[in-house]
């Protein structure tokens, strides 16, 4: 009993003990203390009073642990390390060891990951199943099952057989071996016949089990029958409160699902948010321009600018009135900026528009071209809804104000006023939804023409022909005799379930794979265009979404190898320049703007490919039907990536101009600032490819352009009245994009007058309207105000700005003032400095251990060696007295 | 005797007809195979003659002309007397070769016919008065009379010629016999013009480095006697034939092509050693009116003249003014151009309105012009605004304000009439939303103050589209950023464009 208590006091009671000992006496005689000259209250000094004999004797005992120990294996190569726990130890017991051992044992399986995680632990085992598992007893059959009678002991008749076997003679003639067989067959046969029924009844009590629930409500009716009805007392109705609290459902709290509201909410501000990337990457690093009038050195550049009240002089006129000039601001001009002077163009095309002019255009750029127009539009018809309401707080509540204060008739009045107002919008709104739904019913049908059934069906049925076909194709070879079967529509479906079979989620090995689909489907388009223009952008077309997917899924490679194709085709083009490359060299610039983002100021692969672009458009030749249609094509792709950005390409107006001039009867072509720039000749066989001779009658087509064009070498009428009206509306998008920029008056020039020289009464009435249009658009160009250049002011620079010399504690010590960089600096070399005075100190007082050490030795050796030497003195006298003993005795004996 | 013949049996022919003399007549054979065949297989006929000949030259078995044949002669003789006629006939048919047939075997005849010519010189075939330097002028004449076609384009035999040129001797006869040949042509027609320009073009006159440097190069050097006379290049001679030649040259009547030629001829190799090259200078002046690549030429022309031979002509600044239009991107000379009117520029005296004038011209046309020329015009703009300070107006406007229209005006001719300094850029401000990155990068150097130094125009001035499309590759983008609209057909969601003007 003794032991177990004494281990009880353990730590609690010691560290009360500790705390309760008074500490222990110290000789005054001990204690040095070093005294002070100057006693400073509250400083505290680690070096008031020493104890030398103990500290010293603490310093030797170290020493002779450590330095010691070193100096007896000096010189001595080899060491052995007895690690065993507890070996030296002679006070252990053998049992003591092999505890401290597992224990340690058990200690090293806490591995300091392991030391925070308290619901881990071992996990034990019995025959390979967790014990947890076992013990869910779920599948619990009893031994009890098992054969009582089966002992393991052999069968009586066995036994009596073999063990007792009597006399041979009435046996029949069996060996011994031949009975062991029999004896072994039988074991066999009885086990089997056991295993069997025991599975046999397992089946049953399982079937009984399950089919036991299913009796359970009969049973459970059947018990609850008998019982008398008067006995069932009503529950006290606390009762049934309690119980109902008790029992009521809790559930776990979890995230409360997102309504579709939060969804859509969640998705703007995304957009919202790579909107504005892609808007930061538009401009390129390009600091925002916002003149500021003033700049101080103060200024933190935060956008923040006081507004200053224009100084007015109160003067009076003659008849002493007060004279109030209004200050014209301007201020508010430069102001305007960039996104104020798009938003206002935007207005002016809905405008336009809305007027009549039936331009598809300008209503599609309204629908899809820039979402923030939408969502301003959206808050918009926001705003005038609550102002329907009585009781508007809004912000646009200054005329609500006076509305309220008017009579009541008033109110009536500015009532109708506003649902006129808003019926307006509403119209306005279904217009722009009609337009809306139009071009997304459009896409949809081009989306989903063959619908999911339709689409498995299919899916069956290739897979019949090919039936490997889910797996990414090795070779591009393999892929394309696949999609050579099908058309553009179905090619799309066969890919887009081979990039679902094939999903990364599935596996990581799938992305490589998806990359190389990628290429081949880069290929597969090239392939495709170059048999056919129109057969290529269909197949483009229904290829998108899963080209948009797998550039999703590994940016880097999918932008190498476009990259790479832009190389090649750049490449071709380089050993045959002057001519433009055929149709599968240009589609891809349509892969480019359908993939990445073409408004960045500079991106990896648009921008190479701009360059390539303008440089086709410079360099190649205008000879026939085809190239004028590839370079409209280019021009075409020129504004599409421009559309957001703005930008302006002299190479893509420069072809727009030079496609003007071969619509233009060259007698008129004398000015020398509207010759056309090469690739276009002045004069010559090649220089009035689109004129027309001879009025053409009205047609209700639309003057779109048409693949054919882009592989067909003759030139018809019907083509110089479509190119012609291409490029005058593709210039009234320039001019309307450019027209921001205070150089534009200038870049049209060229193209205002070759337009002017255009024989207009020869080409259809709409086309007819639409140069009149931009004729007008280049004169309102012409009118613009152009303001001077003038640097930015650069901020002025501020006084260079010195350290504060502030004390925190003043203690006497002047610390010298400097940076907190040099501060740290000092305080570590002062620290490296008191640390090398004490191990100079160290070692110089090893030194003295070992050289007392040595001196030790010697005194030890010389001892010894003095005690040798007289042993030997002393037994060699012994000797010599021993053998004189002995010539005395001879002696003696002689005499 | 129409038989063809492999190259290894004319090889054993002219073997058998080295060993022995009663082989000759194997000779004639393969003197009759050039007629014969067509022009590609001539080849090899052509080098069995030069192997044979040339071995024979060697030996000085081919003998001297004369009249007639003596009886009495002795069979050496007579033998030499064939081999002569043999001789004469294979340079003939060579010539005619050099005349008529195609590219390969007129290098082919050429090359041979010259390394004849320098065996003959080598080994003389009449007797030469001793210490003569001995050259046969005869047979060169020949040649360069077959050069200088006035029916077929010479171009390639020219160009192989030029590595004969390199030989002192050929280059002083050859400039020797020229002047006499300009003058018999009175109207020549435009492919004798060309033969005839190239020519000059490759046979320059040696520089006083290069006489001092290897004199030795002489085609007809007598190896075989060490103490023959030397050949000495009077290079007085050469320059008087050179400007007698050129005299005519610049007579005759020239089109388009060999005006271009002929300016580039002299500028490139005759104008240094004219006696009197400020005689050039109405021609020059007219050349530079033409404009174009003619025109940047003549220029070239009139700063040689200005800078070497103080030209003083007044109207050159408003000439310089009007080959700035847009067509002078596409032609070939444009690096020289804008080489040389920036130096034309360099003189910080001239009026700052005048330099204001061609910065506002060059920035116009800047919004016409191909992006490896932008960003040279930037550079070159930005280099007069450096030497010209009070250009800073343009890009910096002392007052502000603003303008209905830009003050100047492109189409006056005088750029000192242009009121270019009551401008700003507003073609570079507008530049920096060009469709190129590098562009309107560069163009954003108006925002900033200006460096000290000016910019290099030569590292760029040779710039093509490729480099620039190579130096874009080699940008590399930490992130590549992608659209975020996912396509459900060709269209780009928020910013197509095709499908509105293209119908599919």
């Amino acid at each position: 009993m003794g032991k177990p208590k004494a281990k009880r006091r353990g730590l609690s009671e010691s560290a009360s003990a500790k705390g309760a000992m008074p500490k222990k006496t110290l000789n005054p005689f001990e204690i040095h203390v070093n005294r002070q000259k100057f006693n400073v209250i509250g400083r505290k000094l680690k070096s008031e009073r020493g104890l030398p004999g103990i500290s010293r004797s603490r310093a030797m005992a170290k020493r002779k642990a450590t330095l010691l120990q070193e100096y007896k294996v000096k010189d001595k190569s080899n060491k052995f390390f007895d690690r065993r726990i507890g070996e030296k130890d002679r006070e252990m017991t053998n049992e003591d060891k092999v505890i401290a051992r597992f224990t340690a044992e058990r200690m090293k399986s806490f591995k300091k990951k392991q030391i925070f995680n308290l619901a881990e632990d071992e996990v034990l085992t019995h025959r390979g199943q967790t014990l947890s598992e076992i013990e869910k007893f779920e599948d619990f059959h009893s031994d009890d099952d098992e054969d009582v009678n089966d002992t393991g002991k052999l069968g009586a008749s066995f036994v009596e057989d073999a063990h007792f076997g009597g006399g041979p003679e009435d046996r029949d003639k069996k060996s011994r071996k031949d009975l062991i067989a029999q004896l072994i067959a039988e074991s066999k046969k009885r086990k089997a016949e056991k295993q069997n029924i025991r599975e046999q009844t397992l089946d049953l009590t399982e079937k009984l089990d399950t089919e036991w629930h299913d009796l359970l409500p009969i049973v459970a009716s059947s018990k609850k029958k008998p019982t008398d009805p008067v006995e069932v007392e009503k529950p006290d109705s606390y009762d049934v409160m309690m119980r109902e609290l008790k029992f009521e459902a809790r559930v776990k709290a979890s995230d409360p699902l997102k309504t579709e509201q939060e969804i859509q909410e969640e998705e703007r501000k995304k957009r919202a948010e790579l909107e504005a990337e892609r808007e930061k990457r538009m401009f390129g690093g390009e600091e925002n321009e916002q003149l500021y009038k003033h700049r101080s050195a103060d200024d933190l550049d935060d956008g923040f600018a006081i507004d200053v009240e224009p100084e007015v002089t109160l003067t009076y006129d003659l008849e002493g009135n007060i004279m109030l000039r209004e200050l014209e601001s301007t201020e508010m001009e430069e102001e305007s900026s960039r996104s104020a002077n798009q938003l206002d163009k935007v207005n002016e095309n809905q405008e336009d528009s809305n007027d009549g002019g039936s331009n598809n255009d300008d209503e599609e750029e309204e629908n899809s071209g820039s979402e923030d127009d939408n969502d301003d539009d959206d808050e918009e018809t926001d705003d005038s809804l609550s102002d329907l309401r009585p009781s508007s707080g809004n912000e646009s509540s200054a005329e609500d104000v006076k509305d309220n204060q008017m009579s009541q008739k008033d109110q009536k009045e500015a009532k109708q006023e506003r649902e006129e107002q808003t019926e307006r919008i509403k119209i306005e709104d279904s217009v722009e939804t009609m337009n809306n739904k139009l071009a997304g019913e459009r896409l949809l049908i081009v989306a989903n023409l063959l619908t999911e059934k339709d689409k498995s069906v299919f899916l069956q049925s290739v897979k019949i022909k090919f039936p490997n076909f889910s797996s990414v194709p090795e070779t591009y070879e393999a892929l394309h005799k696949i999609l050579k079967c099908y058309n553009a529509e179905e090619q799309g479906v066969i890919i887009d379930h081979i990039m679902k079979k094939n999903h990364i989620s599935l596996n990581e090995v799938n992305r490589s794979r998806l990359e190389t689909l990628f290429q081949f489907l880069l290929q597969h388009i090239d392939h495709s265009a170059s048999q056919d223009a129109g057969q290529g952008l269909k197949v483009l077309n229904y290829l998108a979404p899963s080209l948009y997917d797998l550039t999703h899924m590994s940016p880097e490679c999918v932008s190498r190898s476009v990259l790479e194709i832009i190389k090649e085709k750049q490449q071709a083009f380089q050993n045959r320049q002057q001519k433009y490359p055929t149709f599968n060299s240009l589609i891809f610039f349509k892969v480019v703007s359908l993939l990445f983002p073409t408004s960045d100021f500079q991106h990896p692969v648009v921008s190479p490919s701009v360059v390539f672009m303008c440089q086709m458009l410079f360099q190649c030749r205008v000879k026939s039907r085809r190239d004028i249609s590839a370079g409209l094509f280019l021009v075409t792709m020129v504004l599409e990536f421009t559309v957001l950005s703005k930008r302006f390409s002299p190479a893509a107006i420069n072809f727009l101009c030079g496609v003007l001039h071969l619509a233009i009867p060259k007698r008129l072509v004398q000015v020398a600032s509207v010759l056309p720039i090469p690739p276009f000749r002045r004069v010559g066989e090649y220089s009035d490819l689109l004129l027309l001779e001879d009025k053409v009658e009205d047609v209700d087509a639309p003057f779109q352009m048409k693949v054919a064009d882009l592989s067909e070498e003759t030139i018809d009428t019907s083509f110089k009245i479509r190119a012609l009206a291409s490029a005058v509306a593709m210039l009234g998008e320039f001019v309307s994009n450019l027209s921001y920029l205070q150089a534009s008056p200038n870049m049209f020039y060229r193209a205002s007058v070759l337009l002017s020289k255009v024989p207009i009464h020869h080409y259809p009435t709409k086309v007819q309207t639409e140069i009149e249009k931009l004729s007008l658009a280049f004169q309102k160009l012409k009118e613009k105000t152009l303001q001077f250049l003038v640097v930015e002011r650069k901020r002025p620079k501020a006084l260079r700005l010195y350290e504060p010399k502030i004390e925190t504690v003043c203690d006497g010590r002047r610390i010298r003032p400097m940076g907190p960089e040099k501060m740290e600096r000092e305080r570590l070399l002062h620290k490296i400095k008191r640390e090398k005075k004490a191990a100079l100190r160290e070692i110089r007082r090893d030194n003295a251990f070992l050289s007392k050490l040595k001196f030790k030795e010697t005194i030890q050796s010389d001892k010894e060696r003095f005690q040798k030497v007289k042993e030997i003195f002393g037994s060699a006298a012994s000797q010599l007295g021993e053998i004189r003993a002995l010539e005395r005795k001879k002696n003696r004996l002689k005499k | 005797m129409s038989v063809r013949m492999s190259s290894k049996q004319l090889r054993e022919n002219a073997q058998l007809v080295l060993k022995d003399k009663k082989y000759a007549h194997h000779l004639q054979n393969v003197l009759s195979l050039i007629q014969d065949y067509d022009s590609n297989d001539v080849q090899p006929c052509i080098l069995t003659l030069e192997m044979i000949f040339g071995e024979l030259l060697r030996r000085r078995e081919v003998g001297k002309v004369c009249t007639s044949p003596e009886k009495s002669a002795s069979f050496d003789t007579n033998y030499g007397f064939w081999l002569r006629q043999r001789y004469e006939r294979t340079f003939t048919r060579l010539l005619i070769v050099l005349k008529k047939h195609s590219t390969a075997s007129q290098l082919q005849a050429l090359s041979t016919m010259m390394k004849l010519l320098a065996l003959e010189g080598r080994y003389p075939l009449e007797d030469t008065p001793k210490g003569e330097f001995y050259f046969p002028v005869q047979r060169l004449q020949f040649i360069i009379l077959a050069l200088l076609s006035s029916e077929q384009n010479m171009t390639d035999p020219l160009i192989r010629f030029q590595e004969f040129t390199s030989y002192y001797d050929v280059l002083y006869f050859v400039w020797k016999m020229l002047p006499n040949i300009a003058l018999s042509q009175k109207k020549p027609n435009e492919i004798f013009i060309k033969n005839f320009l190239l020519l000059i073009d490759k046979i320059p006159l040696p520089t006083e480095e290069e006489l001092k440097a290897n004199s030795e190069m002489i085609l007809c050097s007598p190896t075989g006697i060490l103490d023959g006379p030397g050949f000495v290049l009077n290079m007085h001679y050469l320059r008087k034939w050179l400007n007698r030649t050129w005299g005519c040259v610049m007579h005759w009547d020239h089109t388009p092509t060999t005006h271009h030629q002929l300016l580039y001829v002299l500028l490139e190799k005759v104008l240094p050693y004219l006696d009197h090259p400020l005689l050039l200078t109405d021609f020059l002046m007219d050349s530079l009116d033409s404009g174009g690549a003619v025109g940047v030429l003549a220029l070239q022309g009139i700063f040689t003249l200005i800078q070497k031979h103080n030209l003083e002509y007044p109207n050159l600044f408003v000439k310089l003014y009007s080959m700035f239009e847009p067509e002078i991107f596409h032609t070939k000379y444009k690096a020289r151009l804008f080489y040389l009117s920036d130096m034309f520029l360099s003189s910080t005296h001239l009026p700052e309105n005048l330099v204001a004038a061609f910065a506002k011209r060059l920035a116009r046309l800047t919004l016409v012009a191909p992006p490896q020329d932008i960003l040279v015009i930037l550079m070159f703009i930005g280099n007069l605004v450096l030497r010209h300070p009070g250009l800073k107006r343009l890009i910096n406007h002392p007052t502000g304000g603003e303008v209905n229209g830009d003050p100047y005006i492109m189409d006056e001719r005088d750029p000192l009439n242009s009121c270019a300094m009551e401008s700003s850029l507003w073609e570079i401000q507008s530049l920096q939303n060009h469709i190129l990155p590098s562009i309107a990068t560069a163009a954003r150097f108006i925002n900033s103050p200006l460096p000290s130094v000016e910019w290099d125009l030569t590292k760029i001035l040779e710039q093509t589209p490729d480099d620039i499309f190579v130096r874009e590759l080699k940008k590399k983008a930490k992130e590549i950023a992608l659209t975020f609209d996912k396509p459900t057909s060709m269209e780009v969601p928020g910013g197509e464009r095709l499908t509105h003007y293209w119908n599919f």
